[in-house]
């Protein structure tokens, strides 16, 4: 049962149903049974290895927050103060810490194996061939969400560790927050702290959070249905056929593709939020208009928000405030100066963040490299933020609306430059193609030749896909003025409001790419 | 508690205005592509309760074999076709169901030919319940055949919302989609493969006189059916349709479903071989190795119209109130199907299916004439060759495409070729497709053999003057020659220089020579015949292209 479908629909309308039917205390049930219903129709039996990551992590917490308390009990109870109140506690910790690293590793090590065996094996096995011996391929089955419920977990672990939550003491109300079903597919990461109680709670129904949650459904189908399932097509098809096409085609289906992924992903997100706002409940936001960004740095700032907060959370301020990390300043600023030597230990930790942000995307280079190359340029601006300060008051563009979208134009081309990594089999297909599209790039033959015809698209459909990514582009940029679409649309009388919704509903019904005569693509994020 | 029930009540305002909207406008034009099945699964419900003497259930093999306007127009029999593309026996309970729900008493002639087979494309079921209304009885028929495809509970929406299987044809959505053209032709049909194609099946006709049991699950969708028409005390008819069905066994059990049929107390028509008696010529009144075109069409009714109104008591339509509904259909319907038709054909003359159809026919040109050639009929007493303008191929001929008699060759009683020339009333620039019948002279006059229903044509055009030469004259000019051409009003002279193309040099009205003065250099010289067409206009030969040469 995938988002896009009418048995999904259903099944919405039956947990919303049940869940505003049953006595309040009972609701938290229902969300779980659910979850687990839809887990297990999703993934069968792979189920135990949800269940296997949610016990290890709750006990992993549970045996933590017994170590700190005993150990704040004994430093009560011995009426340490000071710097012997200190040095207890950091015993205390260390201590806590082997704990933590013992459920890490289960729960790492079982993304890691289901995941990454093969990319590991297949890379080993480059060296050890020559030794007559090779890791054999597995065929793995991975579980749904394994990558989101995975970091989920971990970051639970470390924030009872870091003392900024209390374990949780029912295990099935756990089992709630690690499956919760809008968000177990496709995110976003979710924090202990902001959503467990929001499950837990008790919700009354509320008609306007219902009809705002139901206007988000339809908006995130409209997305991956009207938009990213049909850019698919041409996208696919140049993408398996790159060595027939040259030139602008070329940046115009990494484009494709970018937008393709944005409207399915960001759909996804729609779809969740607005279910989980029917049910009363709240889920972080995943992207503020990521094509409106004026740099690289400021993009991945609005995409995929909760990835980027999880890694700055547990990998970059660990990485760069670590006491390794903090001799290596110490010794590039010997060597290279204040300005660079100060430097290079947030480089080198933002490094590990965008190598392990690409890796987290799929056990492959090409994803590496992708998310090296975005890396590089964050870097790379952070590197010469003086430098444009100085150009930009020299040119006198500051401030002009024609910086802006240069800048945001800028930012589109090398974030989708970027993606030829992402979407091509491999990297050398990705450097191929790149090579390729500088080929007369200026040639626009292609849009008078019929060429964009033989990519699978008619005419009409290039027109309802271009007429589509134009609406997209105007709600984000009202979203972007911060204008309030869907309070506006409620003001609205009941007849010209209804008439939006039916004309939401037949056009997804009608242009929507879904049903037996499509072959419905699946959520790009849900392989993730 | 007001308040909920207030948003209770806006919710369901909302869901039912959507369902109406999705159900009534934006799903009607999105039903499956054959215009025939709103035709003749709607157009059953516009005729008034109590009107029709018999409906026929079943698959396409129903409507393509029935004629309800020639059996109206023949023995004043009101029927109707009440059949679906593909329609699967297991679902002809629901099918009887949805008819008898608009005519409850008419006579039901059921169709034994489903069951041939043990499964179906699981495609067909849209055929079968895209155009039923929504009631226990449409979700007992998607059931049943959903059931027996295997498709998933989850797949089955698609059934009560053919919008979700076939929406991905916004983009190619005409006209017609949205009108349905409902031609009120009671269910007769009048599509273009119906109308115009003609495939011999020679190869695919088996006869058998073998029974074969069938599999215990079209056993058990057998015997219900019969449990419904016992239960509901039906008038009932079943038939097994003459088909080309390919294999024996599917032949062999059609006979064991007649049989068992009949052994259960029921009238049974098994006409499975019974094609000589009918007239149904294999070679060409088939469409495919199931369905007769037109012209079978008309045979059958005739031969089973016969049957049925011998073994029920009809009253004759064309003599109560009935009458002016029908002969208004009959009217238009003949309209469409007339041009097909041989003048011997519409006028009911007697058939020798004896006499085979002459082969090898070529007809070309032969100046202001055209030239028939056709092989000799052993046994044929002459031939009567028609013409009508050229059809193009699958294009329904219109009323101006008629076949009309064109002239008769008597047979000397050899064998080898006749040839008939048709120059009457033909001027250069016609064209005309030619059908020659063998015929034999009986006891009420002309007996025409088989037939095809499409010809080979021709245009009457001018021959290419010959040219005979150019000579000196002893001043110098130069005086072009060639043939006389049949029929040829004047002749075009041209002219190029070496490696130049033509120019027009003079029109020559009387005799076949032409003298140039200008001769200044080594020309080539050529002529086009020309004379006035058919249509008023100068139509014109071919011409020599290489020309002929004057120093």
């Amino acid at each position: 049962m995938t988002f896009v479908s009418f048995p999904f629909i259903i099944f919405i309308a039956a947990v919303a149903l049940v869940y505003f039917l049953v006595p309040k205390r009972f609701q938290w049930i229902v969300l779980l049974a659910a979850s687990y219903f839809f887990y297990f129709l999703n993934s069968e039996w792979l189920i135990l290895l949800l269940f296997a990551t949610t016990f290890v992590t709750f006990m992993v917490g549970r045996k933590i927050g017994a170590m700190q308390d005993a150990g704040n009990a004994a430093i009560e109870a011995a009426g340490l103060a000071g710097k012997a109140k200190k040095e207890a506690r950091s015993k205390n910790k260390k201590k806590t810490l082997h704990v933590l690293w013992i459920g890490v590793a289960f729960d790492l090590g079982m993304l890691l194996f289901l995941k990454y065996f093969n990319f590991f094996a297949g890379n080993a096995n480059i060296i050890l061939k020559h030794f007559g011996w090779t890791f054999p391929k597995l065929h793995l089955l991975l579980p749904l969400g394994i990558s989101f419920y995975t970091l989920q977990a971990m970051a639970y672990m470390i924030d009872i560790y870091r003392g900024k939550i209390r374990p949780d003491t029912n295990l099935a109300k756990f089992m709630l927050f690690m499956s919760y079903f809008p968000q177990i597919v496709q995110g976003p990461f979710a924090r202990y702290r902001h959503l467990a109680n929001q499950l837990y709670e008790s919700h009354s129904f509320d008609y306007k959070r219902m009809a705002f949650g139901a206007q988000l459904i339809l908006w995130g189908f409209m997305k991956k249905t009207i938009i990213a399932d049909r850019l698919a097509v041409p996208v696919e098809y140049v993408f398996n056929h790159s060595g027939n096409y040259t030139g602008l085609i070329m940046f115009l289906a990494v484009a494709g593709y970018g937008l393709q992924v944005y409207a399915d992903f960001s759909g996804g997100m729609e779809i969740a939020r607005g279910v989980s706002q029917i049910l009363g409940i709240e889920i972080e936001l995943n992207f503020r208009q990521p094509y409106f960004s004026n740099s690289i740095e400021d993009f991945w700032r609005r995409w995929h928000i909760t990835l980027g907060a999880w890694m700055k959370d547990y990998i970059f301020y660990p990485l760069s405030l670590s006491k390794s990390f903090a001799g290596v300043s110490r010794v590039t600023r010997k060597i290279a100066g204040n300005y660079i030597g100060k430097k290079i230990p947030a480089f080198l930790s933002m490094f590990v963040v965008y190598f392990l942000v690409g890796f987290w995307h799929g056990s492959e280079w090409k994803y590496i490299v992708y998310g090296v190359w975005n890396g590089c340029f964050i870097m790379t601006g952070i590197l010469l933020t003086d430098v444009y300060a100085k150009m930009r008051a020299v040119t006198g563009v500051e401030g002009k609306i024609s910086w802006t979208v240069f800048q945001v134009i800028r930012t589109f081309i090398i974030r989708s430059i970027g993606l030829f990594f992402a979407r091509a089999k491999g990297v050398h297909q990705a450097l191929s193609m790149m090579t390729a599209m500088t080929v007369k790039w200026w040639d626009l033959s292609f849009l008078t030749q019929g060429t964009l015809k033989s990519l699978g698209l008619d005419n009409a459909n290039w027109i309802l896909v271009i007429t589509a990514i134009i609406i997209l582009f105007a709600v984000d940029y009202l979203h972007e003025k911060e204008v309030p679409i869907r309070e506006t649309i409620a003001a609205q009388p009941i007849v010209f409001r209804w008439i939006i919704y039916y004309g939401a509903i037949i056009a997804v019904l009608i242009f929507g790419i879904y049903g037996p005569s499509y072959d419905s693509a699946a959520f790009i994020y849900e392989q993730f | 508690m007001r308040e909920k029930a207030g948003i209770f009540g806006r919710v369901a305002v909302f869901a039912v205005i959507l369902a109406v909207i999705v159900q009534c406008f934006v799903q009607y034009p999105f039903r499956s592509t054959d215009y025939r099945i709103p035709q003749m699964l709607e157009g059953i419900k516009k005729e008034p309760a109590q009107t029709l003497d018999c409906v026929l259930v079943g698959a396409s093999n129903v409507y393509t074999f029935w004629n309800s306007i020639a059996a109206y127009e023949e023995f004043g029999i009101t029927s109707w076709t009440y059949a679906v593309p593909g329609y699967p026996a297991i679902g002809l309970k629901n099918l009887l169901i949805e008819a008898r729900k608009a005519h409850p008493d008419s006579v039901y002639i059921i169709s034994l030919n489903g069951f041939k087979k043990d499964s179906f494309r699981d495609v067909y079921i849209h055929n079968a319940v895209d155009y039923f209304p929504l009631s226990a009885n449409k979700l007992d028929l998607i059931r049943r055949l959903c059931d027996d495809a295997e498709i998933p509970a989850g797949d089955r929406l698609e059934y009560i919302l053919p919008l979700i299987r076939f929406h991905s044809r916004w983009s190619s959505l005409e006209e017609n989609d949205f009108l349905h053209p409902e031609a009120n032709h009671k269910g007769a049909q009048m599509n273009p493969g119906f109308l115009t194609a003609s495939i011999d099946q020679t190869a695919f006709y088996v006869e058998t006189d073998r029974r074969e049991k069938i599999s215990d699950k079209m056993q058990g969708v057998l015997d219900d059916l019969l449990a419904y028409c016992r239960e509901e005390k039906l008038q009932v008819l079943f038939v097994a349709m003459p088909q080309a069905l390919g294999t024996e066994e599917a032949a062999a059990r059609i006979n064991y479903v007649c049989d068992y049929v009949e052994e259960q107390g029921f009238d049974v028509l098994n006409q499975l071989h019974e094609t000589e008696a009918i007239g149904i010529d294999i070679q060409t009144d088939l469409k495919d190795r199931i369905h007769t075109n037109i012209h079978g069409a008309l045979k059958y009714t005739d031969y089973t119209g016969k049957i049925l109104a011998e073994k029920f008591d009809f009253k004759d339509a064309r003599q109560d109130e009935r009458a002016a509904s029908w002969n208004a259909s009959a009217e238009e319907y003949r309209s469409i199907i007339n041009p097909l038709l041989y003048p011997f054909e519409l006028d009911g003359s007697p058939r020798d299916p004896g006499l085979t159809f002459p082969g090898q026919q070529d007809v070309q040109s032969a100046g202001k004439g055209i030239a028939v050639v056709f092989s000799a009929v052993p046994g044929a007493d002459g031939y009567d060759l028609f013409r009508r303008l050229p059809v193009k191929k699958n294009h329904v001929p219109t009323e101006k495409q008629s076949w009309h008699y064109a002239g008769t060759v008597v047979s000397d009683g050899r064998d080898g070729t006749y040839e008939f020339r048709d120059t009457e009333e033909i001027s250069v620039g016609d064209s005309f497709e030619y059908s020659v019948v063998a015929y034999r002279m009986g006891e009420n006059g002309k007996e025409y053999g088989r037939c095809c229903y499409s010809g080979n044509s021709a245009a009457a055009v001018l021959d290419t003057p010959v040219l005979l030469g150019v000579s000196i004259r002893e001043d110098g000019s130069r005086e072009l020659a060639w043939s006389s051409v049949d029929g040829a009003e004047s002749y075009v002279v041209y002219k190029k220089a070496e490696g130049g193309k033509y120019s027009k040099v003079a029109v020559v009205k009387d005799g076949c020579t032409y003298t140039d003065a200008e001769t200044d250099q080594p020309e080539i010289y050529t002529v086009r015949a020309a004379c006035k067409g058919s249509g008023g206009d100068t139509v014109y030969s071919d011409y020599d292209k290489e020309g002929v040469r004057a120093e």
